[in-house]
């Protein structure tokens, strides 16, 4: 069968399990084991037990985004294990200005950049990709969008929201110095539990995967996933685009889980197919069928399962100082006296520093700045559902500075090639290059001191975007309604 | 205080040293090692001034840069550090999901090692804090709220007074009440006190993770061949 004319008959009828080698079924599915998708994955990996919980394990994908750690290591005389597995995408310090080619005092020097590329692939690195290239971007959209992270691997990087990639059917995590990974190939971790967060009821008007996740957070609480791998579950997932489970996975690290999945079906299947570094022709039918035995179980047991119900939940923003900090778009921002009590003395904190009054709508308070892009929401659905909102209106006069960013250069070819960019331009939004942007920061795309700024993003923590700044997080189409309304506006009157 | 700290190899057997509270549940990265940060002018505190030169580049200066400056640079009195019984401390005790957030690997633990913050005692920690700390030779502790809520007392109560954290006993000790005892990662706590470095731990497992290397590129060839353009 050809990659790109997959379609959904191929899966689930059992006729290919003898088209890949058994003892890879074996290795993904030994009997003792408890049938969720993260123990299947995780049990196939291990090189060695390294004492109590903690295990040595093979990587199969690591990201790099520093343009100086390969050469380093280089330097210093190291041999490399594997380097195909290992992909680089320098997308923290970058600026997303247009002038960003032609101007090397904004961001980082694109033109170390380019050149550390070149050097990367002379090594064999030859997923190196510098900003010139198609395939540059935000490396948490580019690593799926390019077919490089697939189901049943084992993938590391630095960055924190590394977990995005489980949307692939993968298990993945951030915070590993990849120094190691690209010595030996292999990674310690300790095991952790395993939580499955079923999320069940329907998707109201305005609501997007954003909110489902930030409802979740806003009800499991920020540190409710300490110690775990989540597994996001249920028919809503199910349901979702593969483009919409990335935005659920991506902020699993927000509810403390270094690690969020989603078990693979035909719709990772189909979004992987034809993509560059999906399997070659000659692999796929072998790979689908591999794949399609690794999701969870039914007979699976979990150490936690949660339930979420969608059930009356209206579109999320917040109001504070962390993802916890949700409230649906008609509720009032909270009063601390009437916190739980253990929550108090942070609800007292996050009301003195976003200058919020308690008991007040969230629903009207005015907006300084708008920020649509990051590795939550930036791809080309996102964008799509944005430029629904704001055609053929104007940004609110008071907003003095609205971007879209998109996710990755493809994403912005895409968009362009839709005339996306004409309807964000006419709208009054400024039209962006690719990289992580207002998101954190330090690359020189920040927001102003003392200004308040809705974000489509996934941190709004104390000086997250800058300091003296607030962030209110939510979904882009909620955050598009608001740059028009110039205040935190509910989506569903703009639909 | 002051030295350069390497990552890895760092060993810790018992610190003796002053605590600070910090009392605050889900720190985030983005307060320990803000990436942006809009200070105005010079810093001067005896924790930045000990980070003069060659500190610069590895975060001391920046630490907690927008909770412990005003936009002057002038230190802030309500930051821990800041304050007298506090200046030299070398344990925090902190809240719930403590250096939750970003990565920040080089950024959150080492520029507060170099300062000589070698433990963290907490009720729960962000977690690739915890990945990250026993890198650098950092100790992390976890305790119930009440515990914690009585050692910040002792604390409040005892000002120049060092407590001492044992992790070959695995207590700490307080002059004048009873130890407190604490539980850590066998692997962990084996690493620390021998002070091993990853490298040292993986090595002995290589010959096995290359047999296992071979057989999966056998196994899963379109793992090893992304845009084989002999599709």
């Amino acid at each position: 069968m050809r990659r790109r004319d997959f379609i959904k008959t191929s899966v689930g009828a059992g006729l290919l399990i003898s088209a890949y080698p058994r003892s890879l079924f074996a290795r993904f599915q030994a009997e003792e084991r408890r049938g969720t998708m993260f123990d299947k994955i995780w049990d196939a990996h291990v090189v060695a037990n390294l004492g109590g919980e903690t295990d040595l394990l093979q990587v199969d994908r690591c990201i790099g985004g520093s343009p100086t750690q390969v050469m380093r290591l280089v330097q210093d005389g190291v041999e490399f294990q594997n380097p195909e597995i290992f992909y680089n995408v320098p997308d923290h310090g970058v600026s997303t200005s247009p002038d960003r080619y032609t101007d090397p005092s904004l961001g980082r020097s694109w033109q170390e950049y380019e050149e550390f590329a070149e050097e990367m692939r002379e090594l064999g690195f030859t997923k190196a990709f510098g900003q010139f290239d198609p395939r540059y971007g935000i490396m948490h959209v580019v690593g799926p969008e390019t077919g490089l992270s697939q189901p049943g691997m084992v993938l590391c990087a630095g960055d924190s929201h590394t977990c995005t990639h489980g949307a692939m059917g993968l298990i993945s995590w951030g915070g590993e110095n990849s120094d190691n990974i690209l010595r030996t190939g292999t990674v310690i971790r300790r095991r952790p539990r395993t939580m499955r967060v079923n999320i069940v009821g329907t998707l109201g008007p305005g609501v997007r995967a954003k909110d489902v996740i930030l409802r979740t957070i806003a009800q499991l609480g920020t540190d409710s996933g300490t110690g775990y791998a989540v597994e996001y579950a249920g028919p809503v997932v199910r349901a979702l685009s593969q483009e919409a489970r990335f935005s659920i996975c991506n902020l699993a690290v927000e509810m403390a889980s270094p690690t969020g999945t989603v078990s693979p079906d035909d719709t990772t299947f189909e979004y992987l197919a034809g993509r560059e570094f999906a399997p070659a022709e000659r692999y796929w039918d072998q790979a689908v069928a591999f794949w399609s035995t690794l999701s969870t179980n039914d007979d699976a047991v979990f150490d936690r399962e949660e339930t979420i119900d969608l059930t009356g939940v209206e579109p999320q923003v917040t109001w504070g100082i962390n993802p916890e900090h949700a409230i649906g778009i008609s509720e009032r921002i909270p009063d601390p006296d009437q916190a739980p009590a253990n929550k108090q003395a942070t609800y007292r904190q996050a009301i003195e520093y976003s200058r919020l009054t308690p008991g007040e709508p969230i629903l009207g308070t005015p907006i300084d700045e708008v920020f649509i892009g990051s590795c939550v929401e930036s791809r080309i659905s996102d964008l799509r559902a944005a430029a629904e909102i704001v055609e053929g209106r104007r940004v609110a006069s008071t907003v003095t500075s609205a971007w879209v960013v998109p996710g990755s250069n493809a994403v912005k070819a895409q968009a362009e090639a839709e005339g996306l960019d004409s309807i964000f331009k006419d709208a009054g939004f400024e039209w962006r290059e690719s990289g992580c942007s207002k998101c954190y920061g330090p690359n020189g795309d920040y927001v102003e001191p003392g200004h308040r700024c809705i974000s489509n993003s996934n941190r709004n923590y104390i000086g997250r975007q800058g300091r003296d700044t607030n962030t209110i997080l939510a979904s882009t189409t909620t955050v598009a309604a608001s740059a028009i309304a110039g205040s935190v506006a509910d989506v569903r009157a703009f639909l | 205080m002051g030295q350069d700290i390497q990552r890895g190899g760092q060993s810790f057997e018992v610190h003796e040293g002053l605590a600070a509270p910090f009392m605050f549940d889900n720190v985030s990265t983005d307060v320990i090692a803000p990436a942006l940060t809009n200070l105005t002018s010079g810093l001067d505190t005896p924790r930045s001034s000990a980070a003069a030169g060659s500190g610069a580049s590895d975060g001391r200066v920046t630490a907690f840069a927008n909770i412990r400056y005003n936009a002057d640079g002038s230190p802030r009195r309500d930051f821990v550090f800041n304050q007298e019984a506090y200046r030299t401390a070398s344990i925090m005790v902190v809240g719930r999901n403590y250096a939750t957030g970003s990565s920040r690997v080089t950024g959150v633990t080492r520029p507060l090692a170099a300062w000589g913050v070698r433990v963290y005692i907490g009720e729960s920690f962000g977690p690739i804090f915890l990945t990250n700390a026993v890198q650098y030779g950092v100790l992390t502790v976890e305790l119930p709220r009440e515990t914690l809520n009585e050692i910040v007392k002792w604390v409040e109560s005892h000002h120049g007074v060092p407590m001492k954290v044992d992790l070959e006993r695995q207590v700490i000790e307080m002059p004048g009440r009873d130890p407190i005892a604490f539980e850590t990662d066998p692997r962990v706590r084996n690493k620390l006190l021998n002070g091993l470095h990853d490298l040292e731990e993986i090595e002995p497992h290589l010959p096995e993770a290359r047999t296992m290397r071979e057989r999966d590129e056998q196994e899963r060839p379109w793992v090893y061949q992304p845009g084989d353009s002999s599709r």
